[in-house]
């Protein structure tokens, strides 16, 4: 009897031992836009300047195609602090994440804007931020919380209180305007830095954010030029026989990448140091090569050539220039490089067709994914987090301006009221 | 089921009624007895000591008698030669011849005094054959009352184990119909239809690479709410474990299985992406 029960029980405590825990492995995921709800801040200030302060965070947040805010009208609730908001009815209104917030004065013409981010799944109260802003530039602080939220979900630092440079073009010829512009990275806030009666082309941001070198041809002839911001400050760095075209500023911001013909007309690729003018050859090849591009640890520059036929992008190390290896296959048109902050993908245009489009190429496996769907879409530029790209494309026979999440999901076209618009370059993360 | 579970009950129920009268019949046998067993001896030594200041030459030993409740009320009797003749002698001197009446008179007090000695000890040995008796009984009683005691635990203990094997039982065929529901077809149907919800649920943030391994414990409610998220073991980072946690509470309710034998509180999801 004794025994029976012994092995009854030994059965059992087996029986038990046996019951693990259930494993389900979850290899795959999806890239929706996550749901979440801008409430409308509470607006203690009196002064705003008018601005819808959440309607520029859903708008930053929405374009990011991470995410996917709730439309006003379906707020049942309108709280301004973590402390009033319900997460279970955010919840069950299909809501992961409340942004909540309120704008008080604090002295002057100055402004703070307090937001908490709450998750609706968990009742928790992910983070608080508190952004400090003059009345001139309220849009700024939106921008910041839009970083902010970004970053405490995505785990990405977010890239909206940044800036982007462009070139706008009025007029038919000859009688042509160009417009050197620098903007909000949401295409509002945009200031005119260098108006030009010649052409103007291929901007590009110095690391720190405080200049901009670009191509003019105020003296009919090509030359780079370099422009602080701030003060207005110019200098012509390249003004040398033949073409001097697209720059591009090295990581550490001392060297400028070119594209040169010299006298013989063959387009090659030097590097330019700003403080001792001293020019390094690069490429030296009978082919086409341009459109230089730093790879982000400054080692190598990606560059377009056809010296295989059609334009491809090649790579070369910037200390040993004499390798020179190719980077692209896929199309028979591959050009105009940017490589993306963390080094791993290439952002290309291709064509496919008869339509040229933003790609972008994983540097690892050579795998080609093509993300935009216009006909002639150009000029790619990462964005200093490496989630989005800016390019230019073409609609009803003008240039505009448009942002495309690397992964394909959802495109925006900026707002411009400057005409026919072009060669868009997103600047760096400014200091923090 | 449940009739059945109260019949059982109702069965209990008188069975431990019975069982407790049982039980309480025999606390207050035992403590009766005691009672009656050890109060007694424990007035005997101030009995003892009352006869001995009376019966001068009689030995203690021969009264060992427990039951000396009777004991009180002969002394004033049998005591009483001492005092009420002393007072008498010298009132009879003067009529009888001095000595004379005194050697009758010693002699009558002697008769007494052996009449009263007989009647005691004849009194004292009745009372110890009864204390002798009802000790025998109360000492039967006990033995009985210990043997029911005993009984009864050996009965009682019968059926806890009987009761306790019947429940092991119904545990073990419960373990057994889930050990079966074990690694079935409609256990691994129903895991998968939670890993395609799940899947569908999780916004795979930039850092989701491959070599992310993120486990997770999630307990569940039958009908597939979900109660509770542990990230255990992970190496992503702060954005990984919030996008974790927020798919599994995204996926509920948790579809449920055909069989609810496949049914189990406790999962434990690795998040572990292949890029």
């Amino acid at each position: 009897m004794k025994f029976r029960y012994s092995l009854l029980l030994a059965t059992l405590v087996g029986a038990t031992v046996a019951r693990a825990e259930l494993q389900i492995d979850i290899t795959q995921g999806v890239s929706d836009p996550i749901p979440i709800a801008v409430v409308p801040f509470a607006d203690s200030a009196p002064l705003r300047g008018g601005v819808d302060l959440a309607a520029v965070v859903q708008h930053d947040l929405d374009g990011s195609g991470r995410f996917k805010s709730m439309l006003r009208p379906a707020m049942t609730a309108k709280p301004s602090r973590a402390l009033d908001v319900v997460a279970a009815d955010w919840h069950a209104a299909g809501i992961d994440y409340v942004l909540v917030g309120r704008v008080g004065a604090v002295a002057g013409e100055r402004l703070s804007l307090d937001c908490d981010l709450v998750n609706a799944l968990t009742g928790q109260t992910l983070g608080t931020a508190r952004v400090m802003a003059s009345t001139a530039n309220l849009r700024a602080a939106a921008h910041q919380v839009s970083d902010f939220v970004f970053e405490k979900i995505i785990g990405t630092r977010g890239a909206f209180a940044t800036r982007i440079a462009y070139v706008a073009v009025d007029g038919t010829p000859p009688a042509q305007h160009y417009q050197l512009i620098i903007a909000d990275a949401d295409g509002e806030n945009s200031q005119v830095v260098l108006d030009s009666r010649q052409p103007i082309m291929s901007p590009a941001w110095s690391a720190d954010g405080q200049w901009l070198a670009y191509v003019s041809f105020e003296n009919r002839a090509a030359a780079i030029v370099v422009q602080q911001l701030r003060s207005g400050e110019r200098r012509t760095v390249s003004a040398r026989v033949g073409v001097n075209q697209a720059p591009a500023w090295s990581p550490d911001g001392r060297r400028l990448a070119l594209t040169l013909s010299g006298s013989g007309g063959n387009l090659d690729i030097y590097v330019l140091d700003l403080a001792t003018q001293g020019l390094t050859r690069i490429t030296d090849d009978p082919a086409i090569d341009t459109e230089p591009a730093w790879s982000a640890d400054g080692a190598n520059l990606y560059f377009t050539s056809d010296r295989s036929g059609g334009p491809q992008i090649y790579r070369t190390d910037v200390a040993a220039h004499q390798r020179v290896q190719r980077v692209t296959f896929g199309s028979a048109y591959n050009a105009r490089p940017q490589p993306s902050p963390d080094g791993r993908l290439l952002a290309l245009v291709s064509r496919e067709g008869s339509d040229y489009r933003i790609a972008v190429q994983d540097l690892a496996n050579g795998n080609l994914r093509i993300l935009t769907r216009g006909n002639l879409d150009e000029s790619p530029s990462f964005a200093p987090n490496g989630m989005s790209l800016i390019y230019a494309g073409r609609s009803g026979g003008r240039g505009t301006l448009a942002t495309v999440a690397i992964d394909g999901q959802v495109s925006q076209r900026l707002k411009s009221d400057r005409g026919d618009v072009r060669a868009p370059v997103w600047g760096p993360f400014a200091g923090r | 089921m449940s009739s059945a579970g109260d019949q059982g009950g109702r069965h209990e129920r008188w069975l431990s009624v019975l069982l407790s009268i049982l039980v309480h019949g025999g606390i207050v046998a035992v403590v009766g007895w005691g009672w009656w067993r050890f109060s007694a001896p424990k007035r005997l030594p101030q009995q003892l000591a009352i006869e001995a200041t009376v019966v001068v030459d009689r030995p203690v030993a021969v009264t060992p008698a427990p039951a000396a409740a009777v004991e009180p009320a002969a002394p004033p009797d049998l005591v009483a030669p001492t005092p009420a003749t002393a007072p008498a002698r010298p009132a009879a001197e003067e009529r009888v011849a001095p000595q004379e009446r005194a050697t009758q008179q010693e002699q009558a007090a002697n008769e007494r005094q052996k009449l009263a000695d007989r009647q005691r000890e004849r009194r004292a040995d009745e009372q110890a054959r009864r204390a002798h008796e009802l000790q025998e009984a109360a000492a039967r009683n006990a033995k009985e009352a210990a043997d029911r005691l005993a009984r009864d635990k050996a009965q009682r203990a019968a059926q806890d184990k009987a009761r306790r094997e019947t429940e092991l039982r119904t545990q073990l065929a419960a373990e057994e119909r889930v050990n079966a529901a074990r690694g079935s077809a409609a256990e691994a149907a129903w895991l998968a239809l939670i890993r395609d919800h799940v899947t569908r649920a999780w916004i795979r943030p930039p850092s989701a690479r491959a070599g992310v391994n993120c486990e997770v414990h999630v307990v569940q409610v039958p009908g597939g709410a979900v109660t509770g998220v542990q990230i255990g073991n992970c190496n992503g980072d702060q954005a990984v474990r919030e996008s974790i946690e927020a798919a599994v509470y995204r996926a509920s309710p948790l579809p449920t299985p055909s069989n609810a034998d496949v049914f189990d509180r406790n999962l434990r999801f690795n998040f572990h992406p292949d890029e």
